[in-house]
């Protein structure tokens, strides 16, 4: 079968299957990822029967991605791993692997998205920024493995007197972002709520062994009220960047704070300051 | 920590597979919730095959915005919905009859047709069983015929087979046009739609378990036939169809352009099987209605029914009373009425509702609460239901004081807006009323727990605690609540007085 045959196929199968299908979604799809992964599985001289198998497994999934509603426009603005895989870890790392191991590994990607739409949003935002640092798809299940250890187990030390700073600058990912009430999730993520826009644009930040924010976390609980801690005062001693609290959170292992006058986020975490 | 789930489990294993072939396949979702594929079917058809112009089932707080003629434009917080779409969705999910009245061209008879295509019937057995109300469609010609060979056989009646139409039997029956239908078939039609049942020649053929879809073009029920009373009765609620505008003709050009139409284009996914309507109408059922929301559902239907000129009788003050003796409303509800025609809504309508709209109401309701997700039907859905299921029920008194007053002669052009509003007014009072009825009702409640063993003291004691009740009431202005109330402790009273009676003369 031709791939112009085999795409009317599938496009004909999702339009009496799916209530949300997409037609402009699937076009843009096949024009760019699709399109790249073809190239570069004969790129890498993986032709004949057992590449074609895989690349159609892959317009197949894309396929029902949209159907599903999965993948989304980029103009939606919503990350997840399924459109990180998709759109860039397949077409970029799936052509190193074996044939036989290519099919496991779409499975897997498909599987992993799948499963983190019915998991909490911070938990796909971690998983899509350990993914983005892939080298190739043979580390993706010790990835799942560390990042999942990470968020689930607590962490080994519990924070005391001797803490590192962190600023984390959540303008960068969000301009029009105002820090407001903090609220732990995790022992080591934490979700930021907009002071000015409310619980529609929350921004999630991770706490772990290398802070950073990890981009936007939908969450349904009302943002907390704001409290201060003592701990803040000491800190605010040692660190001349900690200004004015207006809202902070702590748990037995990490602390944060956000500020009357900045974008910045201050994180405590155990350790000593070098 | 005790807050914190664990999400991580197997994030790798799902249900796609690889294949020896490799080729990944996914095997299908587990546990799909048929309340899930319902609003699914709704948001498709909405986006796809009926243009909606506006949505007007709408639920939570609203703001209003006011220009300075006075016309009012309401944007609510909460979702809402299109009449015209979701009422026969309910429809056909709980098994019941709705007639989609609107202008030609307004898109009912095809409404009507994409319900019977996602009820699983397929798109040629729907066209041909679409029944098409003329002036000379006969009884055979909506039921069936005898075959002619039997019709010379026979010597019984019993011999002779009719050959019964086909769309007696379908899940779903489409009636265009019923009030062009003659009077002699509008009453073989009723027996269909009532009873569920038809008779000829000695056999009967049965309608099953279905939703019935009636068009007409006349709102009022007028047409080339006057239809008949009883078959008005039947039709459970009323779906108005919407006009068009204009700001979606790129979607008619569409249409055009690409030579298909909506039916053509249903996914199957959000057809249902047989087992699944069946399924969907059980889960609508056990959705539950609390004491709150029925009690001010019978607080504003039993008022409709009071007329407190009627009858000298105390029992027999209601609207039936006027209509058996040929009267109305409008010609007793005058000056002499002492009630006051602003507030009461017994003024408003030339009729109360029987029994069985108070059931389609309930039915309906539920239905609204499990579309929407909810598990228990709240005060919201009855509002937003109960116009529609008593659009052809109600008449209103044109010639009521009510109407004359500025801003209420509109009401009587939009029966919606009119009965929305009579239930508004209805729940503005309930809580006035409430405290009285939780009188009536503890009374109620202390005879339904059975008169076994209940000795002659009791009794007497509990006939003396209505009697006071009664006492209590009638020194206040008899409303259609109060008279409500009334004759429901007065058969309570004659319970116990009937009960004291036999007591005295078989334990003296």
């Amino acid at each position: 079968m031709s791939n112009d045959t085999l795409l009317q196929q599938l496009e004909d199968e999702a339009r009496g299957r799916f209530v949300a299908w997409d037609a402009n979604l699937w076009r843009e799809l096949l024009a760019g990822p699709a399109t790249a992964l073809a190239r570069a599985l004969a790129e890498a001289g993986h032709t004949g029967e057992p590449a074609q198998a895989v690349f159609t497994s892959f317009l197949a999934l894309l396929r029902d991605g949209i159907g599903m509603g999965y993948l989304v426009p980029a103009s939606a603005g919503v990350q997840s791993f399924m459109g990180l895989a998709f759109s860039s870890l397949l077409p970029r790392l799936l052509p190193a692997l074996e044939p036989a191991r290519q099919a496991q590994a779409l499975a897997e990607c498909w599987n992993l998205g799948e499963n983190l739409a019915s998991q909490p949003a911070w938990m796909d935002r971690l998983i899509c920024a350990a993914a983005g640092k892939l080298s190739g798809l043979h580390e993706l299940e010790a990835m799942v493995q560390r990042v999942t250890r990470q968020v689930t187990t607590a962490p080994p030390e519990k924070l005391d007197r001797a803490w590192q700073p962190h600023m984390l600058n959540l303008g960068a990912v969000d301009a029009r972002f105002l820090p407001g009430a903090v609220m732990f999730v995790a022992p080591c993520v934490a979700v930021v709520f907009d002071r000015a826009r409310g619980n529609g644009a929350n921004l999630g930040v991770w706490l772990g062994d290398d802070p950073q924010v990890i981009g936007p976390v939908p969450v349904t609980d009302a943002p907390p009220d704001p409290r201060n801690d003592v701990i803040w005062t000491d800190a605010a001693k040692r660190d001349r960047r900690l200004t004015t609290c207006y809202a902070s959170a702590r748990n037995k292992w990490r602390a944060l704070c956000t500020l009357y006058s900045s974008q910045c986020v201050f994180a405590l975490v155990p350790g000593s300051a070098s | 920590m005790a807050d914190y789930r664990n999400p991580m489990l197997d994030l790798l294993s799902g249900r796609a597979k690889a294949g020896a072939d490799l080729k990944v396949h996914l095997s299908e979702r587990d546990g799909r919730s048929l309340h899930a594929k319902m609003r699914q079917a709704y948001w498709w058809i909405t986006n796809n095959a009926v243009i909606c112009p506006y949505y007007d089932i709408e639920f939570g707080q609203n703001t209003a915005l006011t220009n300075t003629a006075g016309d009012k434009l309401c944007l609510h917080e909460d979702m809402s919905y299109s009449s015209f779409v979701l009422l026969p969705m309910l429809t056909l999910f709980t098994c019941r009859r709705a007639l989609m009245v609107g202008g030609p061209g307004r898109g009912k008879t095809s409404s009507a047709v994409l319900m019977a295509l996602i009820s699983g019937m397929a798109k040629d057995t729907v066209r041909r069983s679409i029944l098409r109300g003329h002036p000379q469609l006969t009884i055979s010609d909506l039921l069936g015929a005898p075959l002619p060979g039997d019709m010379l056989k026979a010597e019984e009646m019993s011999e002779i087979k009719v050959s019964w139409r086909k769309w007696i039997s379908e899940r779903v029956k489409i009636v265009d046009e019923y009030n062009r239908i003659p009077t002699k078939t509008q009453s073989a039609l009723l027996s269909l739609m009532g009873d569920g049942y038809a008779e000829m020649y000695d056999q009967y053929v049965y309608a099953g378990k279905s939703s019935w879809f009636l068009t007409a073009n006349d709102d009022a029920g007028g047409g080339t036939f006057q239809v008949i009373e009883a078959l008005k009765d039947r039709i459970d609620v009323v779906v108005r169809a919407v006009p068009f505008n204009s700001a979606f003709i790129h979607a008619l050009l569409q249409r055009i352009e690409s030579d298909k139409n909506p039916e053509d284009l249903i996914p199957s996914e959000i057809i249902f099987d047989a087992a699944e309507l069946e399924a969907i109408g059980r889960e609508i059922l056990a959705v539950q209605m609390p004491r709150t929301a029925m009690d001010r559902l019978a607080f504003f239907l039993g008022q409709l029914d009071y007329c407190r000129m009627a009858s000298p009788q105390f029992e027999y003050k209601n609207k039936d009373t006027l209509k058996l003796a040929g009267g109305s409303v409008s010609r007793v509800c005058t000056e002499q009425c002492p009630l006051d025609k602003r507030r009461h809504l017994c003024t408003q309508t030339e009729n109360g509702v029987s029994a069985r709209a108070f059931q389609t109401c309930l039915h309906y309701a539920k239905a609204l609460a499990f579309f929407r997700g909810q598990s228990v039907v709240g005060t919201d859905d009855l509002r937003q239901i109960v116009p529609w299921v008593l659009h052809e029920k109600l008449v209103p008194n044109a010639r009521s004081a009510f109407f004359e007053a500025k801003g209420n002669e509109t009401l009587l052009q939009d029966r919606v807006a009119w009965i929305r509003n009579m239930f508004d007014m209805a729940m503005e009072q309930f809580p006035r009323h409430e405290p009285t009825r939780a009188k009536v009702t503890e009374l109620r409640n202390e005879l339904d727990a059975g008169l076994a063993g209940v000795n002659l003291k009791t009794a007497d004691a509990r006939m003396g605690k209505v009697s006071a009740l009664i006492s209590t009431l009638m020194k206040n202005e008899l409303s259609g609540p109060a008279w409500e109330d009334l004759i429901h402790l007065k058969s309570i009273y004659s319970r116990y007085r009937n009960y004291t009676e036999w007591l005295k003369k078989n334990h003296a």
